[in-house]
């Protein structure tokens, strides 16, 4: 029994109350974390929030206090998740997740563990509304009712289906039928989960557009030493440090060449430089998101080496300060870049030099700068209309 | 590209495939300006080995090979030194074009020929990791199928000893 989680009955309430379970909370720098954190955020203004915490490797089942949010650590019992990874990388490699054999989809099934707990406790917790934030929900679903049925708690499905869409879709539809609202964060996340259930409604998958707020004046002032560099691109292989990346994708020295005259300035997790065709600049500065914002407000464009999260934070943050992007195809982050008109995409190394020298074209890139600000302004950068937004969202049209 | 009139919104995806037509229409359009071809092996670019086409030397070569520019490089300026330069360039040109014109042919085949060889190369170790991955995918699969015969043998235990 959770520690300090006392049953509430509906005598005690004076705010509505909604439970957010998922994996993705606590310190990790992921992007679905800090999707799940800015869309808690926005629900606490409206609500009382309780967190679920899906923790794995196995811990005790405890509550604790996590700024306005009472967190509730649940333990996911036999999860594998180094196997079920390279499971799925094996699978995907080839044909994109397309056509996972039965076998194969049962035992990932398997491999992502079992949380026994979470019904009881969500039970006891006897929320308004319940937020299940990523698709991984390894408990049995049927304890969120029937749709529709009347007295049942809204249930709200933010999937992050990122570049895992295709293998996911199967366990991830189950999901999604139980759901009275889809909350989507990158404009292909829509069409895919409407290709993916085409019996669910248009109007019940609905876009978050997480907001995002950017410290302008801190960025509006150049990391020390990189004005002597003058104009350079900034590549993100790593950020935040210790995330996933891609060995040698491609080798500072090779884009440094591609771009000819122009510096390259490189974000590889703990380790920034910047550097031109004769000297080298170690950047002794820590490794925040200020700091990246400082070096990303002055680049030609932004070139993203990462494999492709969930969100495309750093797309969006880039196109807030006005600097086009390159990113990966099929991503969350290409899918913004395309919709704002504010990036280009690349498949794989020749394209994304073809895509770095287009961005080299003083118009092209001007135009794209202006294309993508006007865009992440637009759609990201309203904090008052995302709150409002995931009001009505988590909690109904009801909410002011 | 050259001209972007007025307020014209830049759509992106028209540019992305304009420079992919522009890559697949003429694939073995080298040497050129160096530029990696876009039909890049996704995987070999994750490999541990370094891929051969990336290598700076191949790099330079792409950089250094066409002598057209020196060639036809008619210099600036108009004081004695420099018309002197001019009349000596040509005459040193109109002597040695035959030889100029070899040069030229043979370092363009040498660049062209080296860059066919990376080429194939890294197509090679790629297939080999392709190789791989398929012999690896094969046995997860196996094992897959394997743990998934022992938990119904485990199950149909279970319920034989139930009834």
């Amino acid at each position: 029994m959770a520690k300090g989680a006392p049953a509430r009955g509906p005598e005690d309430r004076t705010r509505p109350r909604v439970a957010v379970v998922t994996r993705h909370w606590g310190d990790s720098g992921d992007e679905a974390t800090a999707a799940t954190r800015l869309v808690a955020g926005a629900v606490s203004r409206h609500a009382d929030v309780s967190i679920v915490h899906l923790v794995s490797p196995l811990v005790p089942l405890e509550t604790l206090r996590d700024s306005v949010f009472e967190v509730h650590r649940v333990p996911v019992h036999g999860a594998r998740p180094l196997r079920s990874g390279i499971l799925r990388v094996a699978l995907a490699v080839h044909d994109g997740g397309l056509g996972v054999p039965a076998t194969a989809a049962s035992l990932l099934e398997r491999y992502e563990g079992d949380a026994p707990e979470v019904p009881e406790l969500l039970e006891r917790l006897a929320p308004d509304a319940i937020v299940l934030a990523g698709h991984h929900q390894p408990y049995d679903i049927g304890v969120l009712g029937t749709r529709g049925r009347p007295g049942r708690a809204r249930v709200v499905v933010l999937p992050y289906l990122g570049d895992e869409r295709r293998l996911a879709a199967e366990p991830v539809c189950s999901l999604i039928e139980a759901a009275d609202v889809v909350g989507v964060v990158h404009p292909g996340e829509r069409p895919a989960v409407l290709a993916a259930c085409p019996e669910r409604s248009e109007r019940d998958v609905v876009p978050l557009d997480l907001a995002l707020s950017l410290n302008r004046n801190a960025a509006s002032h150049r990391l020390f030493g990189v004005r002597w560099f003058g104009r350079y691109v900034l590549s993100i292989r790593d950020f935040p440090p210790g995330g996933a990346r891609y060995v040698r994708s491609v080798t500072h020295e090779v884009l440094r060449s591609v771009v000819g005259r122009v510096s390259v300035a490189e974000v590889d997790g703990e380790q920034w430089r910047i550097s031109d065709r004769e000297n080298t600049l170690e950047l002794p500065v820590s490794p925040s998101r200020v700091n990246l914002w400082r070096l990303m407000a002055h680049a030609v464009a932004t070139i993203d080496l990462r494999p492709p999260g969930p969100f495309g934070r750093e797309t969006i943050e880039s196109m807030l300060l006005g600097t086009p992007v390159v990113v990966p195809d099929a991503s969350a982050a290409m899918e913004h870049a395309a919709a704002a008109d504010g990036g280009l995409w690349y498949r794989d190394v020749g394209e994304l030099f073809d895509a770095t020298r287009v961005l080299m074209y003083r118009p092209v890139r001007d135009r794209l700068a202006a294309q993508g600000r006007a865009y992440a302004d637009a759609k990201h950068g309203q904090v008052d209309d995302f709150v409002a937004r995931v009001g009505r969202i988590v909690l109904g049209d009801g909410v002011a | 590209m050259e001209d972007l009139p007025g307020d014209v919104r830049v759509d992106t995806r028209v540019v992305v495939e304009h420079l992919r037509s522009v890559v697949g229409s003429a694939p073995g359009s080298y040497p050129r300006t160096w530029l990696p071809q876009a039909t890049f092996d996704e995987l070999l670019v994750r490999a541990d080995r370094e891929p051969i086409h990336l290598h700076p030397s191949l790099h330079h070569l792409h950089r250094r090979w066409d002598m057209g520019h020196a060639r036809t490089h008619a210099g600036s300026g108009w004081g004695p030194k420099a018309i002197g330069r001019r009349i000596l360039a040509r005459i040193v040109n109109a002597a040695l074009d035959r030889y100029f014109t070899e040069e030229q042919e043979f370092r363009a085949a040498l660049a062209q020929s080296i860059d066919g060889i990376a080429y194939r190369v890294d197509e090679i170790a790629s297939s080999d990791l392709r190789n791989l991955l398929d012999v690896v995918r094969n046995d997860l699969l196996d094992l897959s199928r394997y743990v998934d015969d022992r938990i119904d043998t485990r199950l149909s235990d279970t319920r034989a000893s139930d009834a």
